[in-house]
């Protein structure tokens, strides 16, 4: 099991350089100077430049250029962000709070409707609920999630009024927390459905039947462990993603976070926020999916030998 | 943006049988769900590729009634700020939205099934410098992915096709790479390599018929995605540039004025939503014509 850990830990380090390397050649690929961005306009002498450019290590090789760049990353200092001057680590952090809110609020919904759905699918299949439960999770995978916030933001924002569309705190995380998390919960009611129906002939349901126990009770209890996996993929797929989930969420409802920060980032072309942010949602992402595997071992011992 | 298909990553069955012709179409008529879609499918395409015929207006034409005018028998899907009619700029949106998701899916499986096929086929160091690049990329989030290569490359349609595509590469490449190594092994693959016939030939005219169906399945279904994909980055205003009308723009524009004039953001979406429902239902039906494991569940 060590070896297994210590061998999926390793395989992190490709994808991580590989990101890194992405997040250092998007500053060199751009066509034009970072340093007209970075001035945006403004006039500005031959020396001043230089100046930039010695800044931003410009003025070096490309492998120099490279090694630094690796070890500020390391140590959190990404340079400023070329729109408002301030640390690029400030700027995310500031956003960051918001956005762990939104994938929180996202998760416990997604994960429990897509449970739900599944499960009740998966009890009584080919019946009415069956076909209930999945086109209602072929809505949650084919709305635009856009689309789903808008409608949403129309009908108990602006015409029942039951919730505020704008503004921070517990009630108006609920709508984006729904969008969020409508990602999810299609995907996973499928799966769940379907990793009950799969192991509804091994011999292990077999033999929890043979013991007498009622069919309720042997798809809860025995069927719903495999049932486990795809939430657990789910939910280390969601937590990786709170950035990009957050990019369409965030910029709807008109909310703080890394999401719209990005976004933003990519059409003012400042440069520095988009490195720190592709490292960001890359290293989370690969570490969720880390998480994922180490989980997988304890649902299921057989994975232990994998 | 993000509809992963979570469903499509599973991987697809090795085993490969090519269904017969009169079955398949005797499950499209007992499937009234797919039958349905494709109608819907062949309708939205004609609309598009009739659009100069049939538009009620010139989409780019402005104050062809007084502006946010509510849908009406003058103007059925309403009109936008500037007094265009909605049912015309949906029409040619369509001309723009459907193709792009066609282009970025043909993007993604032609180059990653090429990728899985010499993955799969040769082995070696082929498979595993192969592998590891499709692992690297699956590591990337999709979004964050279509993100950076629009921040390099700038906004814009060709682009959007690269930046959705790109994202579909190793999700088709490591499917492909695993139905051609239990293709290669088949018993006809070898006689034909003992007949003599060249290392091309074999797979491109044994082993890539046989890799087809997971392709054709994949492919579908991803196509659900890439056009949600496509119209995000639309909405976001990272895609398609107004005043070109495409849905997602045509969403985003809408969204101003939720308010006072909501069918702008209503019909769009619908056709968005509709489009897709019918693509997945589509590709689920064809996946369980084509992959025998899913059969008679």
């Amino acid at each position: 099991m060590a070896t297994y850990l210590l061998r999926r830990l390793l395989w992190t380090v490709p994808i991580l350089f590989a990101a890194t390397t992405c997040a250092f050649l998007i500053l060199r690929l751009i066509p034009g100077d970072p340093v007209n961005l970075m001035l945006a306009g403004r006039p500005a002498s031959e020396k001043v430049r230089d100046n930039l450019r010695a800044k931003l290590g410009l003025n070096r090789s490309l492998p120099e250029q490279y090694a630094y760049f690796v070890v500020r990353a390391v140590r959190g200092d990404f340079g400023q962000s070329f729109l408002t001057g301030q640390p690029v680590s400030q700027v995310i952090g500031q956003q960051l709070p918001a956005s762990l809110q939104l994938a929180g609020g996202g998760i416990i919904l997604g994960v429990t409707g897509g449970l739900v759905l599944g499960i009740a699918a998966g009890l009584y299949p080919n019946t009415l609920i069956d076909a209930g439960a999945m086109t209602a999770a072929l809505v949650g995978i084919s709305m635009p999630g856009y689309w789903t916030a808008m409608l949403l933001i129309y009908l108990f924002g602006l015409r029942l009024q039951w919730v505020p569309i704008v503004g921070s705190g517990l009630v108006a995380l609920i709508l984006p927390s729904v969008v969020f998390g409508s990602y999810a919960v299609g995907n996973l009611a499928r799966l769940v459905r379907s990793s009950i129906l799969d192991v509804r002939n091994e011999d292990y349901i077999r033999t929890a039947r043979a013991k007498g126990l009622p069919e309720r009770r042997v798809v809860l209890r025995h069927a719903l462990r495999n049932a486990l996996f795809p939430v657990v993929t789910m939910m280390g797929l969601l937590l990786g993603l709170f950035i990009g989930g957050g990019v369409i969420t965030e910029t709807v409802f008109a909310r703080q976070g890394v999401g719209a920060l990005l976004v933003n980032a990519i059409a003012n072309k400042d440069y520095p926020v988009v490195q720190a942010l592709i490292l960001l949602t890359t290293t989370a992402y690969v570490f969720a999916n880390f998480f994922v595997d180490i989980v997988y071992i304890f649902l299921d011992p057989r994975v232990r030998y994998g | 943006m993000g509809n992963e298909p979570a469903a499509v990553a599973a991987p697809a069955s090795p085993v490969i049988a090519r269904p017969r012709r009169d079955a398949g179409r005797g499950r499209l008529r007992r499937s009234p769900a797919a039958a349905v879609s494709t109608a819907v499918l062949v309708a939205f395409a004609l609309g598009a590729a009739l659009a100069p015929a049939i538009r009620p207006y010139d989409p780019a034409q402005m104050n062809t009634g007084p502006a946010l005018a509510s849908p009406g028998a003058a103007h059925l899907f309403g009109t936008d700020r500037y007094g265009r009619d909605v049912l015309s700029r949906i029409l040619y949106g369509a001309r723009v939205s459907l193709p792009i998701g066609l282009f970025a899916v043909a993007f993604s499986s032609v180059v990653g099934s090429l990728l899985g096929l010499a993955m799969g086929f040769f082995g070696g160091r082929i498979d595993s410098v192969g592998s590891g690049a499709v692992d690297i990329m699956l590591g990337f989030p999709p979004i964050m992915l279509a993100l950076l290569i629009i921040a390099v490359l700038g906004v814009g349609l060709p682009n959007v096709v690269i930046a959705v595509g790109v994202g579909g590469v190793p999700r088709f490449a490591r499917i492909v790479r695993g139905t051609t190594l239990s293709v290669r092994e088949n018993v006809y693959i070898e006689a034909n390599r003992a007949l003599g016939a060249g290392v091309w030939r074999t797979l491109f005219r044994h082993v890539l018929p046989n890799v087809l169906p997971p392709i054709i399945v994949l492919a579908t279904l991803y196509m659900g995605s890439a056009i949600l994909d496509t119209s995000s980055l639309g909405f976001l205003g990272l895609g398609v540039q107004p005043p070109t009308s495409e849905w997602g723009t045509m969403l985003s524009e809408g969204r101003e004025f939720m308010r006072f004039a909501p069918w702008l953001m209503f019909f769009p979406g619908v056709m968005v939503f509709i489009t897709v429902v019918a693509i997945n239902l589509v590709g689920d039906y064809l996946r369980g014509v084509l992959d025998p494991r899913l059969r008679g569940r």
